[in-house]
C-alpha cells in the first residue's frame, strides 16, 4: 500500500513539478512563433529526461551513492571537476532566472517591480529549505504545481485540432527562420533536462531510502511523472499557439506570454498564470539551491541531508545557503529573466555529453548497478540524442546570437 | 630498511617505458593485497591512454566490452623516478589482463 | 584490492558512522626489494588542491590557514587506522579529530544564531 502511495505522491507531484522558468519561456516562444510545430521537441525531451531520472533513481538505489559522488569514485576529482564546474555555472543561471521568474510572478499580481521582490523570495526560499525537511520540499512544492494543470485546461477549452497536434509530433521543417527552430528545439529539450535534475532525483532516491524492491516505483514514477507532466508543457505551447501566434504576438517577455490565458480563463488569465509561474518558479528554485548543497557534500565527502540538522550539516546548509544569496545578488542587478533563461537552456544542451556520456558508463559498471545494468539500445538511443543535440547546439546558437 | 614517499597519483596515467625507451603503456591501475596492516602493491596495470582508461569512454566500454592491457609485477616495474616510470623486463614478459 | 577503483576518492567514515571526506589522495612508500605499500591516505582541501596541481594545493591550504580552521595541512591517516574498505573505507578516528571538524564547528557557530538550525 506504501509503495503505491509513493508512487501517486511521485507521480503527482512531477505533474506539479514539470514547468519552471524554462520550460514555460520555451514553450510559449515555440507556441507564439511555429503554431504546434514543436511539439515533438517537447515529446523527446520528456522522454530523454524520463530515461535519465529512472537511471538515476536506479543508480542510488543499487549504488547507495548520489550521481555525482558515484562520478568522483569512478572518474577521480581530475575529470570531476570539470562537469562539476559546468553545473555549478549552470544552477547559478537557472536558479537567478527562476528568481527573476518568480519575481516577475509577483509584478503581476501586485505591480511591484520585480526586482523589488527578489530579496523577500529568495528568503522565503531559504525559509522553507532551512525548516522543512526533504519531503515538504519535494511534494509540498510539487502539488501546489497542480496549479500548473492551468496550461492544459487552457488549450483543453481552446479546442485545438486533434489531427493538427497528432501531426505535430512527427519533426517538420519550419516554413520561416529554420535556425530559430532549431534554436527553439533545443532549448526546449535544454529546459527539460536540466543537469541539477539528475543529482537532485538521485540524491532525494537515497533522502527517501527507496530500496531494490521499491526500483519498480522508480520506473513508473519517472516514466509517468515525467510523461504526464510533459503535458502540462504541451498545454503552454498549444495555448500558446492558438491565442498568441494568430495576433502574431512574439513572447518578449513572461508579461506577454500570460496573454495566451485571457480566451479561456477571462479575468482570471493573469492570476492563474502569475500562479503557475511563480511556484514553478519556487518550486525549481528549492530544487536548484538544495541540489548544490548535494552537489558539493557528494563530491566532497561532508554529511549531508535535508532530513537531518542544519548545525550538524554545516558546510552542507552553508552550500545551499551561498548559492540562493549569490542568485539573488546577481538576479537584483535586474537583468532580464527570459533573456537569462534562454542563454542558460542552451548553455545546457551544450554541456549535457559531459554529464550523460560519465552517467552511461556509471549505469553499465556492475560495481555500481550490480545486474541493473542498461540495455546496449537504451546507451545508444541516450548516446546518440545527446550527442546530437550537443553537436546541433554548438552550430545553432552561435547562428541565432550572431545571426539575431 | 630505508623508504620514501610518494603520491599514487603522480603515477597514475603515467606512460610506462621499456628498456628499449619505447613506451608501453599508461599506468591506470595499482593491486594490491594486505599483508599485516599494510596494503601491499603487488601489481601495476598498464593500459593504453590512463586517464582516457579512467573515463573509459570508448564505445567497447559502454557496451560492455573490456579494454584487455598488460600487468607488471612489481618487482618488472621501477618507480624511483615517478614520472618516468621504466620497465625491469622486456614487454614479452608482462602478463595479459585478458578480457 | 584495486587502490584506483576501491580506495582514491572513496569516501571516508568515522568510527560513528560520519561522513569524514574523501581518500583525496593515497601515500605509497617506495623501498629497494621489497614491494611499494600503501602508507596513508589524506584527507582534506589542501590534500585534493595538491593533487589538482601545486597552485591549487597552496590556495587550498592558504585559505583553510586564513579561516584560522588549520594549518593547511591535509588530514594524514595511516593506514593501521583503516579498519577495513567496502563501498566506504572505515577508519579508526572520530571526525572531531580531524581539521574538517574545524571548519564544520566554525560554521556551526554561525549557524546556530539563526532559529531553526537545531531541527
Amino acid at each position: 500500500m506504501s509503495a503505491i502511495v509513493d508512487l501517486v505522491l511521485g507521480v503527482v507531484t512531477s505533474i506539479g513539478g514539470f514547468v519552471e522558468v524554462g520550460s514555460i519561456s520555451t514553450s510559449a516562444q515555440s507556441g507564439a512563433e511555429y503554431g504546434f510545430q514543436l511539439l515533438w521537441a517537447i515529446a523527446i525531451a520528456a522522454a530523454m529526461l524520463a530515461l535519465l531520472t529512472e537511471m538515476s533513481g536506479r543508480l542510488s538505489v543499487m549504488s547507495k551513492r548520489a550521481l555525482a559522488a558515484a562520478v568522483r569514485e569512478r572518474f577521480g576529482i581530475h575529470f570531476q571537476v570539470v562537469p562539476l564546474a559546468a553545473e555549478l555555472v549552470l544552477d547559478l543561471l537557472l536558479l537567478t532566472a527562476e528568481l527573476g521568474g518568480a519575481g516577475i510572478a509577483v509584478k503581476l499580481l501586485t505591480g511591484i517591480g520585480f526586482q523589488w521582490t527578489i530579496v523577500p523570495l529568495a528568503v522565503m526560499v531559504w525559509a522553507i529549505l532551512w525548516f522543512s525537511s526533504f519531503a515538504v520540499v519535494e511534494h509540498g512544492i510539487g502539488l501546489l504545481g497542480l496549479v500548473t494543470l492551468s496550461f492544459v485546461l487552457a488549450a483543453w477549452r481552446l479546442g485545438p485540432d486533434a489531427g493538427d497536434l497528432a501531426r505535430s509530433f512527427v519533426p517538420s521543417l519550419p516554413a520561416h527562420d529554420g535556425v530559430r527552430y532549431a534554436f527553439l528545439a533545443i532549448s526546449i529539450v535544454g529546459a527539460t533536462v536540466s543537469p541539477y535534475l539528475l543529482n537532485f532525483y538521485s540524491s532525494g532516491t537515497i533522502e527517501e531510502e527507496m530500496k531494490r524492491e521499491d526500483l519498480w516505483v522508480n520506473t513508473a514514477t519517472t516514466y509517468g511523472g515525467n510523461m504526464f507532466g510533459a503535458l502540462v508543457a504541451m498545454g503552454v505551447l498549444v495555448t500558446s499557439a492558438m491565442v498568441l501566434q494568430p495576433l502574431h504576438i512574439q513572447v518578449d517577455s513572461y508579461e506577454q506570454a500570460a496573454l495566451m490565458f485571457v480566451p479561456a480563463f477571462g479575468r482570471w488569465a493573469v492570476t492563474l498564470f502569475a500562479l503557475s509561474l511563480g511556484i514553478g518558479c519556487i518550486g525549481a528554485a528549492l530544487e536548484i539551491s538544495l541540489n548544490t548543497g548535494y552537489l558539493l557534500a557528494q563530491v566532497f565527502g561532508w554529511s549531508w541531508s535535508a532530513n537531518k540538522r542544519r548545525d550538524e550539516n554545516a558546510r552542507f546548509s552553508t552550500a545551499f545557503t551561498v548559492i540562493l544569496i549569490a542568485a539573488t545578488g546577481i538576479a537584483v542587478l535586474g537583468f532580464d529573466p527570459l533573456r537569462l533563461t534562454m542563454i542558460s537552456v542552451a548553455l545546457t544542451v551544450v554541456v549535457m555529453p559531459v554529464m550523460v556520456l560519465p552517467f552511461l558508463v556509471l549505469m553499465n559498471d556492475r560495481k555500481f548497478v550490480k545486474d541493473r545494468t542498461n540495455t546496449p539500445i537504451g546507451n545508444a538511443i541516450l548516446a546518440g540524442l545527446t550527442l546530437v543535440g550537443a553537436l546541433f547546439a554548438l552550430i545553432v546558437i552561435p547562428l541565432e546570437v550572431f545571426g539575431g | 630498511m630505508s623508504h620514501h614517499e610518494l603520491y599514487l597519483d603522480a603515477l597514475l596515467g603515467r606512460m610506462v617505458i621499456a628498456g628499449n625507451n619505447r613506451p608501453v603503456g599508461r599506468l591506470e591501475e595499482f593491486h594490491a593485497e594486505q599483508r599485516g596492516d599494510y596494503f601491499h602493491i603487488v601489481g601495476f596495470a598498464i593500459g593504453s591512454a590512463g586517464l582516457m582508461e579512467r573515463l573509459n569512454v570508448s564505445i567497447r566500454a559502454l557496451f560492455g566490452k573490456s579494454r584487455g592491457g598488460r600487468i607488471a609485477r612489481w618487482d618488472q616495474i621501477d618507480i624511483s623516478d615517478p614520472a618516468r616510470p621504466r620497465l625491469t623486463c622486456s614487454v614479452e614478459d608482462l602478463a595479459d589482463i585478458g578480457p | 584490492m584495486h587502490l584506483v577503483r576501491d580506495l582514491l576518492d572513496k569516501a571516508v567514515i568515522d568510527r560513528n558512522g560520519r561522513e569524514m571526506g574523501r581518500a583525496d589522495r593515497v601515500v605509497l612508500e617506495v623501498g629497494r626489494g621489497s614491494p611499494p605499500r600503501v602508507a596513508a591516505i589524506e584527507v582534506g582541501a589542501s590534500a585534493l588542491g595538491q593533487r589538482l596541481g601545486p597552485g591549487w594545493g597552496r590556495w587550498a591550504a592558504a585559505l583553510l590557514h586564513g579561516f584560522g580552521v588549520d594549518h593547511g595541512q591535509p588530514l594524514r591517516i595511516h593506514v593501521s587506522q583503516i579498519l577495513g574498505v567496502t563501498d566506504t573505507i572505515a577508519v579508526d578516528l572520530a571526525f572531531g579529530q580531524t581539521p574538517a571538524a574545524n571548519v564544520e564547528c566554525k560554521l556551526r557557530r554561525i549557524i546556530r544564531v539563526l532559529p531553526g538550525a537545531d531541527r
